[in-house]
């Protein structure tokens, strides 16, 4: 334990520019990701700013009621702790790091729980920016939305869950997918080891064509297993289903993890 | 490389020579595990390099040719790496940057190419592994630095220790060496020390006829000559002569 700490240590001591970056690039990118994919958003607040006439702004407000939440931040849970990872593969090639005398089960834990250390940092400002448009829109028009509601008949009206009044919902949806990190995660290590120049590009590459031949193939390897009485083709039972899904990702994760665990203990410099 | 076959003894320092793209660095790279023999083995104290087990790691450091040091302060590099190694002494590593004229509390990416070498330098010695391997350690170094290298080098000999320098820059380090290595085809045409080998070989710039000669340089004034030492008395040897002999001469594989 004491050897993985001081293994992180040594990351974090000489990768410090990740305490600005993880930050700085997750506030970037989620603004600019909110300019391009929303920007009705930004014309109907900025239009509210410039009307003083209720019966516009009611038009407005029940605009940007319909305005979709932040969807896309999804992606960037999984796709900016990469980017972060990428920049530390030079590791694997320094000498001086390279032959640490440390167990290699400690550097397969550290630089998991680094990679695992950045996704949650990312997430965090994720979730806070989520949260934070949430409660500017719900601040400052939520009571005059309700209003215009009764105004337009719509007694009781609820906003709808799809609302960019209900952003901070995607935490939780962002939350619950998360765990499909500690797939990606160990998988990414293998292409950083593996591929010295455009890993991050092939890694795209191989996981957008893993995604659709996936099921299947594994779905076969457990039919020629004698698995099939668990195949979901063949039996519509919602608890078996979950199971076969649940024995598809965890013999999937032990792959992944396993290859990882080869690759860090057979890589050369 | 091939069947290349050799056992380093600890009290020696052992010089490494070979022309470019013989496999020095290879040599080196294997020796540390960061390559791995694709037939045979290379084991310190019976800990095989393949393993890269903690035991083995710890025997050995390995001073790259190019020293480019993370963007940290100059005594927390130390603080940071050396906890890894157990015999690491900081007190050693800051009189070693000391010794350097190194200040400490620079930043390494305010330092010279030349300078990253003198703390790396400081601190491999610093770490008193028992094995430590130098790949061109005085590259990038000025002229009163190699003096000191030299200095600090010969004060951390001792019999347990072994080290392994390989180097173009002969005259740096050939005062310091007690053993030769040469490599040349993927071989070590020359793996004895150097008292033996002057035993063997003298230089000479006249020869009586019928001795054969094993290689001839000519220089501005005379031409000298490698012959064989029959007399098997020790005479000075120059090794840049030597290896210019092993390594040049197309009869010799």
């Amino acid at each position: 334990m004491k050897e993985i700490f001081l293994f992180l240590k040594s990351i974090f001591s000489t990768h410090r520019y990740l305490w600005i970056t993880i930050p700085f690039i997750a506030i970037l990118v989620w603004f600019t990701g909110l300019i391009y994919s929303n920007i009705s958003l930004f014309i109907n607040l900025n239009e509210l700013n410039a009307t003083m006439i209720t019966a516009e702004r009611n038009q407005i407000l029940f605009k940007l009621a319909n305005i979709n939440k932040y969807e896309q931040t999804s992606l960037f849970i999984f796709i900016l702790p990469l980017i972060h990872l990428y920049f530390i593969k030079n590791l694997f090639q320094k000498d001086y790091h390279f032959s640490l005398p440390i167990p290699l089960i400690s550097k397969f834990i550290g630089y998991l729980s680094l990679g695992i250390f950045i996704f949650l940092m990312n997430f965090m400002i994720i979730a806070i920016l989520n949260y934070g448009l949430q409660n500017y829109l719900r601040h400052n028009y939520y009571n005059e939305l309700m209003a215009a509601y009764d105004q337009a008949g719509y007694l009781y009206h609820k906003l709808n869950d799809y609302s960019i009044f209900n952003n901070g919902q995607m935490n939780i949806k962002n939350l619950k997918i998360s765990s499909i990190f500690l797939l990606l995660l160990p998988a990414f290590y293998v292409m950083l080891l593996y591929f010295k120049k455009y890993s991050l590009l092939i890694f795209g590459i191989a996981f957008s064509l893993f995604i659709p031949i996936a099921p299947i193939s594994l779905n076969n390897i457990l039919i020629f297993l004698n698995f099939d009485k668990l195949n979901s083709y063949r039996i519509s039972n919602d608890a078996l289903n979950t199971n076969f899904m649940i024995i598809n990702l965890l013999l999937t994760a032990c792959l992944i993890y396993y290859s990882f665990y080869v690759f860090l203990k057979e890589k050369e410099a | 490389m091939d069947k290349l076959t050799s056992t380093l003894q600890p009290g020696n320092i052992y010089g490494l020579l070979g022309l470019n793209g013989e496999g020095k660095t290879t040599f080196l790279k294997l020796l540390v595990g960061m390559l791995f023999p694709k037939e045979g083995e290379i084991l310190i104290n019976s800990s095989n390099s393949k393993d890269r087990s903690v035991k083995f790691l710890s025997q050995v450091y390995f001073l790259s040719d190019h020293s480019k040091l993370p963007a940290i302060k100059i005594e927390e590099f130390g603080k940071i790496y050396g906890v890894f190694y157990k015999g690491y002494n900081h007190e050693q590593y800051l009189n070693n940057l000391e010794v350097f004229q190194i200040q400490l509390d620079q930043h390494l990416k305010n330092l010279s190419l030349g300078q990253h070498r003198k703390v790396h330098i400081a601190f491999a010695l610093a770490t008193n592994t028992p094995i430590l391997l130098m790949d061109e350690p005085t590259n990038g170094l000025d002229i009163p630095s190699k003096s000191i290298f030299r200095k600090l080098l010969a004060s951390y000999m001792n019999d347990d220790k072994i080290m392994l320098i390989a180097t173009h820059q002969i005259k740096d380090v050939d005062k310091l060496l007690d053993h030769l290595l040469i490599m040349k085809n993927g071989k070590f045409v020359i793996d004895e020390s150097i008292p033996t080998l002057s035993r063997k070989y003298k230089i000479s710039n006249q020869i009586k006829e019928g001795i054969p000669i094993i290689h001839v340089e000519e220089d501005y004034f005379q031409k000298n000559y490698l012959i064989e030492n029959n007399n098997e008395e020790e005479t000075k040897l120059d090794i840049e002569f030597l290896f210019n002999a092993f390594s040049q001469n197309s009869k010799i594989n």
